[in-house]
């Protein structure tokens, strides 16, 4: 027989069990509606020929729409796979360079640190359109910049978005404007490196480039880690800078989110364009389960015990 | 309880739209703020004489004009009437996307049908039957900057114009630097102007008169891709892609950089400020082509009310023909100088152009055949990475294969 309190005390944690998924509720439906039940609907749609515009619901056919992709008469999947593959794999280790330079220069001792901070940082919080949109004219052949530059140190012009060659580098070029974003991360866990670490080195007689190896880096590592998961997933679903500045520069802009895009809403075949987001999203989880599988050689967690 | 029913039954009965009045015919278009408001009187006076019948709502959809209609027609909430250029009709048809009007159109007194341009009602046409009407047909026409000509001292363009003529003339009107950078260009050839109209004008065309056989490969087509490419990578006439594409052609134009331009009908190009052009039909080939722009007003399969919207369709499409230059029938294209009359100095060339002016044949995959026809013929071949005999011959393979199946 339970006394009174104890009736209590139950009733109490129930009801905070309640509330408890009463207060995660907005989340769990946002999560079920617009997220969870959108992808298993197009997991079904991938399977299915399904052309939104008619009356016609979607036709069971199979593993067609991924044969397809593979053996596809245009190969776009490929083109655009290897856009994609090239520019990321460009993109994101000279992005993290570019944040962990400037962050470790912005960790210097000198005057006026919050202006320069508050520079580099401001366009990682631009939308990309407008980003894009400057660098359209950055890059313009006649009156672009860029193309100043150039012809101001004796150099040919460079037909930035037109010529093939260049559109890939031109795009490389502008995502290195989001510096500020890993930068900040690295800001922060550089100051939160101890001091007298730095200090013990000093007394051991370690110059500047053996504590930036031996004990900056491994320190920054867990940061550096999280960049660079987050720049896989970000670089291999590139799509608005290509958007903005594609124009008519052809396949050379071509990544696989905007054929995705291309297939969906101006080649109207939404199962197919299903298909290639699953096949995207595959490609990213095995990529970013193989960096997570490789973290423990390189990643270094405060506190951790190695076996 | 019974308070807390009533109160959800209140709530719901206030979410539900209300149906008292006419029924209400969406209208989309691409048109921007301007052509929206200009629009707007003429929607109003069709409202007026049908009051109480239906109402014509206008929607406005300046931008991803497509992609928004087909988003609306994939939640069941496609407009009633809509416009649709020329290219997509046959893909919107196959799939059932648009009402096939053939039956009504044939049996109403009220559409003159011989009135139309035939060209114009092909484009309309999807396995011999219509879908909608044009409601604005734009030939392509010659503008000329004439103090580009007095200064290079070559005379204006006539139509008498042959191929010759007219690449001679690009080529004294091209200036460049010492270094060999141009100032100045003859023409502007890049995706734009069509490259139909080489290929018509000499007698070929990209697709066989059945629509089932892509005719890139075809002696006549080549021909007419190898003068387009030598007028771009041989001669240097017209500026680079990234200038065409970062500029914009039209803008180029505007900028008094580019000598001859092959323009829409309607384009404000014959009226830049500071800037005296004239108005030319394009050269000709073998034979007179040129390319039209042409779209047409279309009826949803989806509309509640297929009557009422068939007549709604009537009196916007009678309501363009009125406003829009250039309309595709004859009776009214005579008032083009009526309708417009900043257009009066080009009425000659573009009712002449309107004579042979042709528009596109679409095919159900009409956005893979831009892409093929933008990636593996124009780009490689105006870009001077490939001859205009090789880019053909790998665009027929690629679309060979298109028509023949895809998902």
């Amino acid at each position: 027989m339970s006394t009174p309190t104890g009736v209590r005390k139950g009733g109490i944690a129930r009801w905070e069990h309640v509330n408890g998924y009463l207060f995660i509720a907005p989340w769990l439906l946002g999560f079920f509606i617009f997220t969870l039940g959108p992808m298993l609907f197009s997991l079904y749609l991938s399977f299915t020929k399904y052309d939104p515009r008619g009356s016609a619901a979607p036709a069971w056919v199979g593993l067609d729409n991924y044969v397809y992709a593979f053996t596809n008469v245009d190969e776009k999947f490929y083109l655009s796979l290897v856009n994609t593959f090239v520019y990321a794999g460009i993109s994101i280790p000279l992005g993290m360079l570019g944040s962990l330079v400037v962050a470790l220069l912005l960790t210097q001792d000198v005057k006026g640190l919050g202006i320069f901070r508050t520079i580099f940082y401001l366009p990682a919080v631009l939308p990309t359109i407008a980003v894009g949109m400057v660098f359209l004219w950055l890059f313009n052949t006649d009156y672009g910049l860029v193309n100043s530059m150039l012809r101001g140190v004796g150099l040919p012009r460079v037909d930035w978005l037109g010529d093939p060659n260049f559109v890939l580098p031109s795009y490389i070029i502008a995502s290195l404007w989001g510096v500020g974003g890993g930068m900040m991360v690295l800001i922060a866990a550089i100051k939160g490196v101890p001091r007298s670490y730095y200090e013990a080195a000093t007394l051991d007689g370690a110059n500047w480039w053996q504590q930036f190896v031996y004990i900056t880096l491994p320190q920054l590592s867990f940061v550096l880690y999280f960049n660079l998961i987050m720049g896989i997933i970000g670089a291999l679903q590139v799509f608005d800078i290509a958007y903005v500045m594609g124009g008519n520069s052809g396949s050379a802009h071509l990544f696989f989110v905007l054929y995705l895009y291309q297939a969906a809403w101006m080649g109207h075949k939404m199962g197919y364009a299903s298909a290639l987001a699953w096949i995207l999203f595959v490609i990213i989880l095995a990529i970013a389960a193989l960096v997570m599988k490789s973290s423990p050689m390189w990643v270094y967690y405060e506190g951790e015990k190695r076996k | 309880m019974k308070r807390l029913l009533l109160a959800a039954l209140v709530v719901l009965s206030a979410c539900r739209p209300a149906e008292t009045g006419p029924p209400v015919l969406k209208l989309a278009t691409w048109f921007g703020s301007s052509e929206a408001k200009e629009m707007a009187p003429i929607v109003a006076a069709i409202n007026q004489r049908h009051a109480g019948e239906f109402v014509v709502e206008l929607v406005a959809i300046p931008g991803e004009y497509l992609t928004k209609v087909d988003t609306m027609m994939a939640g069941k909430m496609a407009p009633d009437l809509f416009l649709l250029s020329q290219e997509y009709v046959a893909s919107y048809a196959a799939i059932g996307a648009i009402t096939d009007l053939d039956d009504r159109i044939r049996r109403d007194p009220a559409i003159d049908l011989p009135d139309y341009y035939p060209a114009a009602l092909e484009t309309a046409r999807y396995n011999g039957r219509l879908y909608g009407l044009p409601f604005v047909m734009m030939p392509v026409v010659l503008y000329y900057n004439q103090a580009l000509f007095d200064q290079a001292q070559v005379a204006y363009p006539t139509r008498d114009w042959g191929w010759a003529t007219f690449r001679e003339a690009a080529r004294k009107l091209t200036r460049r630097e010492p270094d060999g950078t141009a100032i100045q260009w003859g023409f502007l050839q890049h995706t734009w102007p069509p490259y139909l109209i080489w290929v018509w004008q000499n007698g070929g065309d990209a697709l066989s008169a059945d629509g089932k056989r892509p005719t890139i490969d075809d002696p006549a087509t080549v021909e007419a891709l190898r003068f387009m490419r030598a007028l771009v990578v041989e001669d240097r006439v017209s500026p680079g892609a990234g200038t065409v594409m970062q500029n914009g052609a039209n803008e180029l134009f505007k900028s008094g950089r580019i000598a001859m331009f092959m323009g829409g009908a309607s384009d404000d190009l014959d009226r830049v400020p500071g800037l005296r052009v004239g108005v030319a039909e394009v050269p000709h080939g073998t034979q007179r082509a040129t390319f039209s722009w042409m779209a047409h007003l279309v009826v949803s399969p989806q509309t509640k009310h297929p009557d009422l919207a068939y007549t709604a369709w009537r009196e916007v499409l009678e309501g363009f023909h009125g406003w829009k230059i250039v309309p595709p029938r004859r009776s009214l294209a005579k008032r083009l100088k009526d309708i417009e009359p900043r257009k009066a100095g080009a009425e000659q060339a573009i009712l002449a152009s309107m004579e042979y002016a042709r528009g596109i044949r679409g095919v159900v995959e009409q956005t893979d055949w831009d892409a093929f026809m933008l990636d593996r013929l124009l780009l490689p071949m105006l870009g001077g990475q490939i001859t205009a005999d090789e880019a053909a011959k790998r665009t027929q393979a690629k679309l060979e294969r298109l028509l023949e199946a895809t998902p």
